[in-house]
């Protein structure tokens, strides 16, 4: 009787087994998404300054997130939707198609390009959109389809059209070297120089305006930090108090700047409050604290503090204004910056003798090594959106910028032919 | 001396004559005079009691006397006597004409009188006959609520009545059934206990036949077991080749960790996809597009070649995307 009732029951499990039949995914591909960036057609053969779509093919190559099929693979150039071989593009094992046209107006002066992305396997048109610009305007726009690209397929915004700031150094003669703060693309490229020094300048943090750059220099021979106007170029000193004055950082809502000073006697964390000049101190320890960034909310800020024997990370509200240490892991830990969203903070670990960018999650407080490739990887900066992590490492003999994904899962170099490449700063949304 | 009385005489003379005017004719006159009065005060009575007014003879404020002889006098004094009773007749037939139409007035005053108080009489008469009436239908109507009442009761009585009787009737029943019942399980559990000592008496011999179909029903089931495992094991390995292959298709967009996309899966027996639809949305279109695109993915779907498995578990099935 009992082996009836078990085959029975058996029997009704398997059957309500058939009945809510649901396959659980919860694990993805490792690989980037496919993306064909069909060569955008020029029409009436006008000489184009700049490629766009080859400049929107490196941008999505070098977010990490997509893989671009080479033009060569291509087994047709379309031009439009209705042109199209789906089965040509799924056989290639794309996901997406994008393809446009560029023409060059007399009248205007402008290019006028018109683009559609094409979402292989659903056969359907998922953007598209007609621009225009001059030929100088052409790389700018590029990135801008990049950007929408981007996140008509991620959901998350793109950081193509923002810039990045950095500091590169040039050894002139043995005594002298030559300081260079520039502001580029966040590909690296249409760099220009803000300012020059032959002293050492560091530290750079835009503000969330993305119009002013604070950083320290050294130029009028002391240690000062100063404000600069990026179109204007128009320079404000903020402070230069007798000992360091470091490490500037603007505040989420740019009414202030966190700082290291040692005015007091040692180096300690300071809030200084542009509008009525005050300084704050948050910090008093006879170890050296540093390097303070903010959290998203501005309720708290994070720093670097040997306090404990050694450089380590440490967290505190700026009312209560108590520490609270939060990386154990190694002997060295430094340069704190918190991800967008508030749930990571990056910094600089030294593992092995070598130092690479890592993350720790703040609710978990898992870390995770980012950059085990590289070697003397230091100054992590957060794209905007999150996604992406612009720090200065050691390449051959000189210092190079890279980017690696939050996740550790790609990473590039940005080319530079500038000597050594330093204190890369990564911009807000500008638009 | 004769000829010519004189003023003393003349006086005694007229004083004569008038005493004796008075002294033959005294009471006559007297009843003409009251007579005279009575009517004159009547006319003036009459007069402020009618509209018109009564014109009275206007009287000599002077009288002029002369000496007449005696025979003067009484054909005077007959005349006199006609004309006053001519006077006095007119005065009657006056009177009496007033008197009539006063009398007719009355008359018609009184008929008048007479007519409304009839008609006051009337009218209460109908007023007394409509209360009359209106307290009948009153009552009417109270006898018959009353009425209706007393048949409402009666009905309930009697309805009360033919429940408690059903009530007894039933509860009679139920005794009776259950005497009956108590009967009949006797019989029964007497019947019964006569096959359990039969039954008892056939089990020994039944016991070894039951255990000898048990063990065949074991055997069966054992191959039913191991044709159902064999069907699971083919599902769950068409499962698992079903998801590495969309896990190889699924490019998780960035932050989509907590986002859960389900879509149901309809394939064609050779593994093609047939369609894919979205039944359960993440909020995120990004996520969604890139679960069906996963879906989609796909070139061809690994399934089993027994078409009843197919049919049971792959024609129609489900996919959860939620990132870990």
């Amino acid at each position: 009787m009992k082996l009836i009732i078990t085959v029975f029951s058996f029997l009704v499990c398997v059957q309500s087994v058939y009945a809510e039949l649901m396959i659980e995914i919860t694990e993805g591909s490792d690989t980037a998404l496919p993306i064909a960036i069909v060569p955008f057609a020029n029409k009436g053969g006008f000489p184009i300054p700049y490629d766009v779509s080859r400049i929107v093919a490196n941008d999505l190559q070098r977010s990490g997130d997509f893989d671009a099929l080479p033009i060569g693979k291509m087994l047709s150039l379309p031009e439009k939707f209705d042109q199209v071989h789906f089965r040509d593009w799924r056989m290639l094992g794309q996901n997406y198609v994008l393809l446009g046209q560029l023409k060059y107006s007399e009248y205007t002066k402008k290019y006028v390009i018109s683009y559609e992305l094409i979402d292989v396997l659903s056969q359907q048109r998922v953007l598209g959109e007609v621009l225009s610009a001059g030929p100088k305007g052409l790389r700018k726009l590029a990135h801008k389809i990049s950007d929408a690209v981007y996140e008509v397929i991620t959901g998350v915004r793109g950081v193509f059209s923002t810039k990045i700031a950095y500091i590169t150094l040039k050894q002139l003669t043995k005594n002298k070297q030559e300081y260079k703060l520039h502001v580029a693309d966040a590909d690296g490229k249409n760099d220009f120089v803000l300012f020059k020094s032959n002293e050492p300048m560091l530290s750079i943090s835009w503000s969330n305006d993305g119009k002013h750059l604070a950083y320290q220099s050294f130029h009028s021979g002391r240690p000062a930090i100063y404000i600069q106007h990026i179109r204007s170029g128009d320079q404000r000193k903020v402070t230069s108090f007798k000992g360091l004055n470091s490490a500037p950082m603007w505040s989420p809502d740019d009414s202030s700047l966190v700082m290291t000073l040692s005015k007091d006697g040692n180096a300690e964390i300071y809030i200084y409050d542009l509008a009525t000049n005050k300084v704050n101190r948050l910090t008093n320890h006879y170890g050296i604290d540093t390097e303070a960034s903010w959290s998203p909310d501005g309720k708290e800020v994070v720093f670097t503090s040997d306090r404990s024997g050694k450089p380590q990370v440490y967290r505190m509200n700026i009312k209560e204004k108590k520490p609270e240490r939060l990386t154990f892991v190694g002997n060295y830990n430094a340069r704190p910056r918190f991800s967008k969203d508030g749930e990571s903070l990056y910094y600089v670990h030294r593992s092995r003798g070598s130092f690479h960018i890592a993350a720790i999650n703040m609710k978990t407080e898992e870390q995770l090594v980012l950059t085990s490739k590289t070697s003397l990887d230091e100054s992590p900066s957060v794209s905007p959106n999150g996604r992406m992590i612009i720090y200065s490492t050691l390449r051959g003999k000189n210092s190079v910028l890279a980017v690696v994904s939050v996740d550790g899962g790609s990473k590039y170099f940005l080319p530079s032919n500038s000597g050594d490449v330093r204190e890369p700063a990564w911009s807000p949304f500008l638009n | 001396m004769n000829k010519r009385p004189s003023q003393k005489t003349k006086i005694e003379l007229l004083l004569n004559a008038i005493k004796s005017i008075y002294s033959t004719n005294d009471k006559r006159f007297l009843v003409a005079s009251l007579l005279l009065h009575i009517v004159l005060f009547s006319m003036l009575l009459v007069s402020w009691q009618s509209s018109d007014p009564v014109k009275l003879n206007s009287i000599p404020s002077s009288v002029q006397a002369r000496v007449i002889s005696l025979d003067e006098l009484k054909a005077l004094r007959s005349k006199r006597e006609a004309e006053q009773k001519k006077i006095v007749d007119r005065k009657k037939a006056l009177t009496k004409q007033k008197k009539d139409k006063l009398r007719k007035k009355e008359l018609k005053r009184k008929k008048e009188l007479k007519r409304k108080k009839d008609l006051k009489k009337k009218e209460a008469v109908a007023k007394k006959k409509k209360k009359e009436v209106k307290r009948k239908a009153a009552e009417q109507k109270k006898i018959q609520i009353q009425k209706k009442e007393k048949a409402k009761k009666e009905r309930l009585k009697k309805e009360k009545k033919q429940k408690e009787a059903k009530q007894k009737e039933e509860e009679l029943l139920k005794k009776k059934n259950k005497v009956s019942e108590q009967i009949k399980r006797k019989v029964r559990e007497q019947r019964l206990l006569d096959k359990m000592l039969q039954a008892e008496a056939e089990r020994e011999q039944d016991l070894e036949r039951e255990l000898e179909a048990e063990r065949a029903a074991k055997a069966l089931s054992r191959q039913q077991e191991l044709a159902l495992e064999q069907e699971l094991s083919e599902t769950e390995k068409f499962l698992s080749l079903i998801r590495s292959r969309v896990v190889n298709q699924w490019h998780i967009p960035p932050k989509s960790t907590g986002l859960s996309v389900v879509l149901q899966i309809k394939l064609l027996p050779t593994g093609e996809l047939s369609s894919v639809r979205i039944i359960e949305r993440s909020g995120v279109k990004a996520f969604d597009q890139s679960a069906e695109n996963a879906a989609r993915g796909v070139q061809k779907y690994p399934v089993p070649e027994k078409r009843e498995l197919f049919e049971k578990q792959f024609r129609v099935f489900s996919m959860r995307f939620a990132p870990s």
